[in-house]
């Protein structure tokens, strides 16, 4: 019957149209299903080993995808992870499902976010692993940061989508860039100031400590930074035992969860007598204030 | 006479039929992924195996397909090949299929591709199109690697990532060799091709044009 039909008609060209695109579709379905678990196995290795990356100086070897399993396993990983709030309560949830872009909002922690927190315990020592996410210059871009216990940072990984290879992709491919967060402090004095990504000789976003961007990545290395600074900011609560610690205090005190620490440094032009604390802190003209001491 | 012809059909393209610089086919790609080695060797690995495949696809559904929609059914078995080896690859190979996700578009609109299949493999029986698949992959993948060496090693000053010129450079960066910024952008790439185009067709004056 095909062989008699014309080859060049229109109803024979709508009918191998129709069957090529229903086999196409049936076919790359096929294979996304059949294949879709052990895809996920290696997505979600590949999260164990970025995770485990930002420890990596601590754990003393490389993380590699082929010891990321043992590894998580050897660290009971497993056992030591939980969600949290943005006001820094433990909640309930599934903690390694948890996709970091749902996070956010506009570039925010939304205020009813769940975090995910890992703890890896080396040595005695816990480190608190915390997950960023963010817009890089061309697509998405992601990580891990890791603190001790004083909030100086032990390790961190970043990973992106589509940053410009041998530039942005640094951010991922350079260890060096990664390795130069170890040892900053992401509390100054109390308050949280992150670690900043600025030109080499430039001083950090937000007071406290920097590292260098990557000459000719100025772009990814912004992003990079106000990533992690976003991100983290959902975590300060729970890392200060519940404190309200903004490095820009924008909030009025009734506005804070918890203790405001920044409190002292807020700027604002006119002083309530609630808010001044000392007279040298208010801005402009304060007559309540002259009275205060 | 089936042996006169395979000859002619394999190595054909790699030199005095070459998709590169005689049926200047996919070029982009040569600019695109030359700056270094290693992503011009996968990629030359990964079209070949494309089109080899592809070829014997369209050349076996060669006599169903019908006129008028025969760009969009290559361009579908094109893409249904990429994307079901990149997902098998996810699966099995999962660094690989990492290194090889900036690719897939790449592949998918080369030129090369779509040349072949059209003037190749919609004409001839499945072997000789695998032949010829083979044979323009490889001739492709050859103009890529020679650009590529030219523009990582004095672009970079290494091969492969090893540095090979680089090591030259001593702390102060003042004494030694100083990477040539220039090879590393597109145009290089360009001049590079013109230049074995140039020596090609001085060394074969039949491909020069009448």
């Amino acid at each position: 019957m095909h062989k008699t039909m014309n080859r060049n008609s229109n109803v024979y060209t709508v009918i191998y149209a129709t069957v090529l695109t229903v086999l196409v579709a049936i076919l790359l379905s096929a294979a996304a299903l059949g294949l879709k678990d052990k895809q996920k196995a290696n997505t979600d290795n590949e999260k164990k080993q970025q995770i485990l990356m930002s420890v990596a100086s601590k754990i003393g070897k490389d993380v590699t995808f082929n010891n990321a399993a043992d590894l998580w396993k050897e660290l009971k990983m497993d056992e030591n992870m939980f969600c949290i709030n943005t006001k820094g309560e433990k909640v309930d949830g599934q903690t390694f499902e948890i996709a970091s872009k749902s996070l956010f909002a506009g570039g925010k922690i939304k205020s009813d976010a769940t975090l995910p927190v890992y703890v890896a315990n080396i040595d005695g020592t816990p480190y608190t692993i915390m997950s960023m996410y963010g817009a890089g210059l061309w697509g998405p871009i992601w990580g891990y940061l890791a603190v001790d216990p004083k909030g100086k940072v032990a390790g961190v990984s970043f990973d992106h989508d589509s940053e410009t290879a041998g530039l942005g992709a640094k951010i991922k491919d350079d260890p060096a860039f990664a390795a130069a967060f170890i040892g900053k402090n992401i509390f100054t004095d109390g308050k949280f100031t992150s670690v900043s990504v600025t030109k080499q000789g430039k001083p950090a976003n937000y007071g406290g400590d920097k590292v260098d961007a990557i000459t000719g990545a100025t772009k990814t290395s912004d992003y990079v930074g106000e990533m992690i600074y976003e991100s983290l900011l959902g975590y300060v609560p729970f890392l200060q035992g519940g404190k309200c610690a903004e490095a820009k205090c924008e909030q009025k005190h009734e506005n804070c969860t918890g203790e405001c620490a920044g409190m002292e440094n807020c700027k604002k032009d006119s002083c309530d007598m609630d808010d001044c604390k000392k007279k040298a802190d208010c801005k402009g003209e304060c007559d309540a204030c002259k009275k205060a001491e | 006479m089936a042996n006169e012809k395979k000859p002619g059909v394999f190595t054909g393209p790699l030199w005095t039929n070459n998709p590169v610089v005689v049926q200047v086919l996919g070029i982009c790609s040569a600019l695109a992924v030359t700056t270094q080695m290693k992503p011009a060797l996968v990629m030359g690995i990964s079209l070949t195996c494309v089109l080899a495949f592809a070829n014997v696809i369209i050349s076996l559904l060669r006599n169903t397909i019908p006129n008028r929609i025969r760009i969009i059914v290559q361009l579908v078995v094109v893409a249904a090949l990429v994307i079901i080896v990149n997902q098998i690859l996810k699966a099995y190979v999962y660094d690989v299929s990492k290194a090889l996700s900036v690719y897939v578009g790449l592949i998918i609109t080369n030129c090369i591709l779509m040349g072949r299949l059209e003037a190749f493999a919609l004409g001839n029986k499945p072997f000789p199109a695998l032949l010829d698949g083979l044979g323009n992959g490889i001739g492709y993948a050859l103009i890529l690697l020679i650009t590529a060496t030219l523009r990582e090693l004095f672009g970079s000053g290494t091969l492969f990532g090893y540095d090979v010129l680089a090591r030259f450079v001593n702390e102060s960066g003042y004494d030694g060799y100083q990477n040539c910024g220039f090879f590393v952008m597109p145009a290089a790439a360009l001049i590079i091709i013109g230049c074995i185009i140039w020596y090609q067709r001085a060394k074969n004056p039949d491909l020069q044009d009448k």
